[in-house]
Formats: structure tokens, C-alpha cells, sequence
């Protein structure tokens, strides 16, 4: 038997399911879009991995000691000689 | 305001949606208790049809129906629901299939057909003589079968239209189950991952990055199954419902894999970046060190010979200018590591690591 109700209940589905789209496509969209972030940020981190895997081969990881050195070499002479010039300044 | 109205809407909506998933749309077949609904308006014989969704189309109403759409039909007299025994369907009606009757309709169920086809009630109830009908078109277009997961949905769309949804899905179930499946691969990998350098950073993962095209066929086939909910076809409110919950899912997934993946690439980074680092510094301490010693002795040197000639002549004294060799030295060495930073090509790399270290 179908209910007086039933007809106007089904009826309001469809207007129902229509508000439901428009709030999900909005909800639908933030999700999207902080997803799209994620993604975004996950390709990043990987191009800070790829960088950092550069850095780390050990042709360059040679390049980078060497750098390491003469920086060191350098910074320790100025801050050497600078040291010992104020020592015999008093 | 408007957002508020958007939300009791979409509360409402959910409450429905659940409802139908109870199935109370599929009890259709019409007795005499409906009358009350059914006939109102009517005059002697008055030949209704009742669309799914409780749509009752009366004489003097017009309706266009797709084909697929299964509806039923009944028979008013005096304002009163009457057996179908006292109306035979003894003949064909163009446009619709007429299935076995039932104690007061006829289930209907509308054909395809090829150009707009008026559907004439009338003649076929030859035994009533004179009866009222509405003005019913079946439309060209077609019932699709639409799957999502293991359940299949029919669904009344427009011909122009088919071609649309059967498209916007196929691209859309390949793009989804491809984002998904990329970013679980991702995530079992993670931790230990090669990436080409020589890769630009937004084209590290075509297969997840593809949320734009997720988005714009997710939206088409929402627009053009409303379409078919608001005509009265329940099995698209289902299909809806289904395909939110399939959305939902995969971009859950997606995340949560991408996420973990994540965490790992970042851990698998500053370890990295740590070596390195201690690398470039453990080498600079020992070279800070020889540096710091070398330049005491050279400075002691020169200042000896000035202090010597400070006892010859008062006008001798020390002076900065006592240690620019030295500081010469200093920064031509700094300059040298820092052009080999770059002319190796490490500037980015080294950067990298610093920021990778640091969290930055």
C-alpha cells in the first residue's frame, strides 16, 4: 500500500539529494583541494630528497669535504692570526 | 544565512538519502487507498500516470519521459482508483511497454525510441470509450548501467548526455583508482627512494597529480546524475550516493598513504642530509683547527719583526694592517669553497641539506 506520505517523501529526495550535491561539491572541493596541497608538498619532499641524494654521492660528497676544508682553513687562520694580533696588542 | 540554510539542507539530504537506501521508493503499486492523492482534480474516466517518486501526471499535465523509466498507470472514475479488470489494456501504446496488470495499474515501462513519440493511452483501453489521458512524450535517449564498486545502477540519461557520463566516468574511475594505487606504491616505497634530480618538483607524481581531473569528471557525473534523481529516478540518488562514498574513500586513501610516504621521505632526507653535513663539517673543524694554528704562527712571525723594530723607533707601533696577508689568505680560501660550491653545481644540494636538517 503507499503511504499518503511516501509520494511527497520520495519527491523530497531528489531536492534533497540536490542540496546534499551542492554542500558536497563544496566539501568536495576543499577536499580536493587540500589534497592537491598534499600532493604538492609530497613532490617537494621529493625534490629536496633528489638534492640532498646529489649532495650525498661520493664524487660530490669529495667536492663538499674539500669545501668543508678550505672553508675551515680559511675561518681558522683569520680567526687565528685576528686572536693572536689582539694578544700581543695588550 | 545562506550557509546555514546549505547545512539543514544537507542534513536533510542525508536523512533522505539514508531512507532510500532503507528503500521506501520501491513499494509503488497503487490501491484504492490512493485515490485520495491520485485522482484529485479528475473527472470521469481520467487515466493517470504515477512516476517513480510519487509524481502523478493527470489530464491536462504534460510530461516528457526517457526511455528505461519505469512507471505505473492507473485509472480514476468518479474520482475513485478502479480494478483494472474494468480496463483491459487490449492494445499496444507507442513509446511504452505495458507489463502485466496488477489489481488497480499497469506497470509501464518507457521504450527507446528514436525522435520524441507521443504516447497515446487512449485507444489501447478500447472497452472504457471516452477516457482523459495526460500528454506523454517518451524522449530519445537511453537507461545506462552505471557500476560503482560491485553494484550497478541504471540510469535514465539523455542521449545527448550518454556519451558525457560514460566518458567523465571512465576517465574519472581511471584517474581515481590510479591517484589511489600511485600513492599506496609510494607509500610501501618510501623510505627507500631514488627520484630523478632532473625532474621539475611538480611532475614528480603525475599519477596522484591529477586532482583537477578527479574534480571536473566527479562534478560532471554528479550534475548529470541530479539530473536523473530530480526526474524521478531512484536508482541515480543511489548511484550518487555510492560514487560520494567511493569519492570519499579513495581520497581517504589517497591521503592517508601520502601522508605516511611523507614522513618517511622527510626521514629518509635528514639522514641523508646529516651525512653530508657531518661530512662538510667534520672536515672544516680539522681544517679550522690546522687554519687557527697556522695563522697564530704566521702572525706571531710578523709581529715579532715589528715589535723588533718597535724598540728601534717609537714610531713603529702594532697595526691592523699587520694582518692583511693573513686575512688575505683567509678569503681567498673562503672565496675558493665557495666557488667550488658552485661551479660543482652543490649550491642547491647544499642548501637542500641545510633545509632538510633544520625542518625548514
Amino acid at each position: 500500500m503507499r503511504k499518503p506520505l511516501v509520494g511527497g517523501l520520495v519527491a523530497a529526495i531528489a531536492a534533497g539529494a540536490a542540496l546534499a550535491a551542492v554542500g558536497t561539491v563544496g566539501a568536495q572541493g576543499g577536499d580536493a583541494a587540500s589534497l592537491a596541497a598534499l600532493v604538492d608538498g609530497t613532490q617537494r619532499q621529493l625534490g629536496r630528497l633528489a638534492a640532498v641524494q646529489v649532495a650525498a654521492e661520493s664524487s660530490n660528497l669529495n667536492v663538499v669535504r674539500g669545501v668543508g676544508g678550505l672553508a675551515g682553513v680559511g675561518l681558522g687562520i683569520a680567526v687565528g692570526s685576528v686572536v693572536t694580533y689582539a694578544r700581543w696588542g695588550r | 544565512m545562506r550557509g546555514a540554510t546549505l547545512g539543514v539542507g544537507i542534513v536533510a539530504a542525508s536523512i533522505l538519502l539514508a531512507l532510500v537506501a532503507v528503500g521506501p521508493a520501491a513499494a509503488q503499486t497503487v490501491d484504492p487507498a490512493d485515490e485520495a492523492e491520485i485522482c484529485p482534480g479528475t473527472s470521469g474516466d481520467s487515466l493517470v500516470v504515477v512516476l517513480p517518486g510519487g509524481t502523478d501526471v493527470r489530464p491536462g499535465d504534460d510530461t516528457t519521459l526517457l526511455p528505461g523509466t519505469e512507471a505505473e498507470i492507473a485509472l480514476c472514475s468518479g474520482g475513485e482508483v478502479i480494478s483494472t479488470t474494468a480496463w483491459p489494456v487490449d492494445g499496444e501504446v507507442d513509446g511504452v511497454s505495458v507489463g502485466e496488470s496488477e489489481r488497480f495499474s499497469y506497470p509501464v515501462t518507457v521504450e527507446t525510441v528514436e525522435e520524441p513519440t507521443p504516447v497515446e493511452f487512449a485507444p489501447a483501453i478500447s472497452q472504457r470509450g471516452d477516457v482523459d489521458t495526460p500528454t506523454v512524450t517518451a524522449t530519445p535517449g537511453n537507461v545506462m548501467t552505471v557500476g560503482v564498486d560491485s553494484t550497478t545502477y541504471r540510469v535514465a540519461v539523455a542521449a545527448d548526455d550518454r556519451d558525457r557520463l560514460r566518458r567523465a566516468n571512465d576517465t574519472y574511475v581511471e584517474t581515481l583508482d590510479g591517484m589511489r594505487a600511485a600513492a599506496a606504491d609510494l607509500d610501501e616505497d618510501a623510505g627507500r627512494l631514488d627520484p630523478d634530480p632532473d625532474v621539475p618538483d611538480d611532475r614528480r607524481l603525475p599519477q596522484i597529480n591529477q586532482t583537477r581531473a578527479v574534480t571536473t569528471n566527479y562534478a560532471t557525473i554528479q550534475s548529470l546524475l541530479f539530473s536523473a534523481a530530480t526526474s524521478g529516478n531512484t536508482e541515480a540518488v543511489a548511484a550518487l550516493d555510492a560514487y560520494e562514498r567511493r569519492h570519499d574513500d579513495a581520497l581517504g586513501d589517497t591521503r592517508d598513504s601520502l601522508e605516511t610516504a611523507n614522513r618517511a621521505i622527510e626521514r629518509q632526507a635528514r639522514s641523508t642530509a646529516l651525512g653530508v653535513l657531518g661530512n662538510l663539517l667534520g672536515v672544516a673543524l680539522v681544517g679550522a683547527v690546522v687554519g687557527g694554528i697556522g695563522g697564530r704562527v704566521l702572525t706571531d712571525r710578523i709581529l715579532s719583526e715589528v715589535e723588533i723594530d718597535r724598540r728601534r723607533s717609537s714610531a713603529v707601533d702594532f697595526r691592523p694592517k699587520h694582518l692583511a696577508v693573513q686575512l688575505g689568505i683567509a678569503a681567498v680560501l673562503v672565496a675558493g669553497a665557495a666557488i667550488l660550491v658552485v661551479t660543482q653545481g652543490l649550491l642547491d644540494p647544499l642548501v637542500a641539506v641545510v633545509r632538510a636538517v633544520i625542518g625548514v
